[in-house]
């Protein structure tokens, strides 16, 4: 049996260290970009206070994308991939795909996303990248931040700083207000 | 510790020659869980054939010993706050270091606790539940770190933990692992179906009822086997608490819809647990006792119904169906009686207990459904608490009896 226990309990620590080690991994060879972020802050029962973070990827008009997509329509539920363009100062969504490209294309960066909601030629999409945790002592901070924000988007830009796999997942690396980074 | 001479002086004397067939006895009885270990320690403690704590022993622990556990506890909630309130000072793969530290301190401490030499299995089983649950947590403070949400992120935390922590209720024969696994189980089952678009309220319903049954029918199968015996009653008891609140929901009006069957798996799992509760009414549990057969026949009958009322006409499964309605309370009274049957033959005077308690909890909600509309409020509250005073006076009457019965059996 000890030989066993200690199988599971190396397996248990092991799945830690590759849990962790994939997502710094990606973190660190996938491509960066950047996008504007609406901040919300509710408070999450169980994994402590967080940004609930909206983008403007997050509703899609299908119709109004530079290269709009097949007309067969998505269905809640369905993945799907963001074609970006990344830019200055954030990516620019150019086209909504079903399927990642064999190879990679220049100037592209495909982010993995679900349609929680389609409506016709109307998607809301999530991408895994909602969440900013941020530590109780900091929600004055980030209040104000969205107060502001609410107030004048233009003058109080929020961006997320994002990596990309090459498959397609997306992992929050920083939030920043007016170019200054909120680390946490 | 207590040494072998404290312990031989509670006792007139124990001749040598009985010291090994005592051990062997002793281990005899607990393959057959008919002790647990730590008593088993005990017993041998008290002929001074094992050195341990024994409970007269653990009386007498001195003060400064119960002190020192008082500080290191104090010690191990301070770190514990320390490490809470700097937890974003400190960097990423100095948090994961942490993380395995406390995962693997509590596992292999309690490993050793439990399963050394007899001495502080209590300490040792619950080092090992906190590693597991440490672990759980570690998994998802892992994605809080890097902000993973959503499918890859927390949605996953519950499966795996469920799959890592399932194994060791296993292997290390832990009651307490196989609860954690259950509840972890459950929270995703839940949460998935919560999640997910396009379910009905009859498909949830069933799913739920066919997870009870499931769970049930593990508790079965569990029953015959020495080592694993304390697993039946875990794995039967949540089944019970699954098929009890799912037909005491369903026999209120406007929980179930007919919707569009679009899921089959409410119905394959009900299939599931059908063929296996007649497995095992016609097998190895059948050779038990009659009373295991007609339990297996019962629950097979209410995956049956179950799987019938999931493909039901829409005109007989609507919410103001009087057919739907008679069903689901006859249902839920066959259960209810089938439960306290169950526990008088077995004399489980628990069982009992709850099936009494259930009845009497439906009993009183029928009586605010049906007479609460037709009686003045007043009138309507003054006969309810009539009805709970005499029928309270009744069912202990009746409970008394069935476990005064159980007893004289």
């Amino acid at each position: 049996m000890k030989r066993w226990f200690i199988a599971i309990v190396a397996a248990q620590l092991l799945f830690l260290v590759g849990e962790a080690g994939y997502y710094q991994w990606t973190i660190a060879t996938g491509t960066p970009i950047a996008l504007r972020v609406v901040p919300i802050d509710p408070r999450s029962l169980f994994l402590g206070n967080y940004m609930a973070m909206n983008y403007d990827i997050s509703r899609i008009d299908l119709d109004k994308l530079p290269e709009p997509p097949e007309t067969k329509p998505f269905q809640s539920g369905e993945t799907l991939y963001a074609v970006l363009e990344p830019r200055k100062p954030t990516a620019v969504l150019i086209g909504v795909t079903r399927e990642l490209p064999a190879a990679s294309v220049p100037n592209r960066v495909f982010l993995k996303g679900v349609a929680l909601y389609a409506d016709g030629r109307t998607l809301n999409v999530e991408y895994g990248l909602e969440r900013y945790y941020i530590p109780e002592r900091r929600q004055d901070e980030v209040n104000a931040i969205w107060s502001a924000h609410a107030l004048d988007p233009e003058h109080t830009p929020v961006t997320a700083e994002v990596s990309v796999s090459r498959n397609g997942q997306g992992f929050l690396r920083s939030v920043s207000v007016k170019g200054k980074t909120l680390a946490y | 510790m207590e040494s072998n001479e404290d312990n031989r002086a509670a006792d007139p004397g124990l001749p040598p020659e009985h010291g090994e067939w005592l051990r062997r006895e002793v281990g005899e009885w607990t393959r057959e869980a008919l002790i647990q270990k730590d008593q088993a320690g005990w017993i041998l403690a008290r002929y001074g054939l094992m050195e341990t704590e024994t409970p007269r022993s653990l009386k007498r622990v001195p003060m400064i010993r119960i002190i020192a556990a008082l500080g290191a506890v104090l010690v191990g909630i301070g770190v514990l706050l320390v490490m809470g309130a700097n937890w974003e000072e400190i960097p990423r793969f100095g948090r994961l270091v942490l993380l395995m530290f406390a995962t693997g301190g509590c596992y292999f401490t309690g490993y050793a606790l439990a399963h050394g030499r007899g001495k502080q299995p209590a300490v040792g089983t619950a080092l090992l539940l906190l590693g597991s649950m440490i672990w759980g947590v570690s998994i998802l403070l892992i994605f809080q770190m890097y902000y993973v949400a959503g499918e890859d992120g927390e949605n996953a935390a519950l499966p795996i933990t469920f799959c890592g922590v399932l194994p060791l209720a296993y292997l290390l024969r832990s009651p307490l692992h196989l609860a954690l696994s259950v509840v972890l189980g459950a929270g995703w089952l839940l949460f998935v179906v919560s999640s997910a678009p396009n379910w009905s309220g009859t498909q949830v319903s069933m799913l739920l009822l066919a997870v009870g049954c499931l769970l049930y029918l593990l508790g079965m199968l569990h029953r015959g086997r020495t080592s694993e015996s304390a697993f039946a009653s875990i794995y039967a008891g949540f089944g019970l608490a699954f098929v009890m609140c799912v037909l005491y929901a369903l026999t209120f009006v406007g929980i179930h819809d007919r919707g569009e069957t679009r899921h089959s798996l409410p119905a394959i799992l009900l299939a599931v647990s059908a063929a296996g509760a007649l497995f095992a009414a016609f097998a190895r549990v059948a050779k038990t006792d009659r009373a295991s057969a007609w339990e297996a026949r019962a629950l097979a009958v209410l995956s049956v119904v179950g799987f019938v009322l999931l493909y039901a006409p829409a005109k007989w499964a609507t919410g103001d169906a009087f057919a739907w309605k008679l069903t689901m309370n006859l249902l839920l009274f066959g259960t209810e009686l089938g439960m306290i049957g169950l526990g008088w033959k077995r004399l489980q005077p628990g069982l009992v207990n709850v099936g009494l308690a259930v009845f009497f909890v439906h009993l009183m909600t029928r009586y605010f459904d049906l007479l609460s509309g037709m009686l003045p409020q007043g009138l309507g509250l003054i006969g309810a608490g009539l009805l709970m005073l005499f029928s309270g006076i009744w069912l202990e009457r009746q409970r008394k009896n069935l476990l005064r019965s159980m007893k004289g059996v």
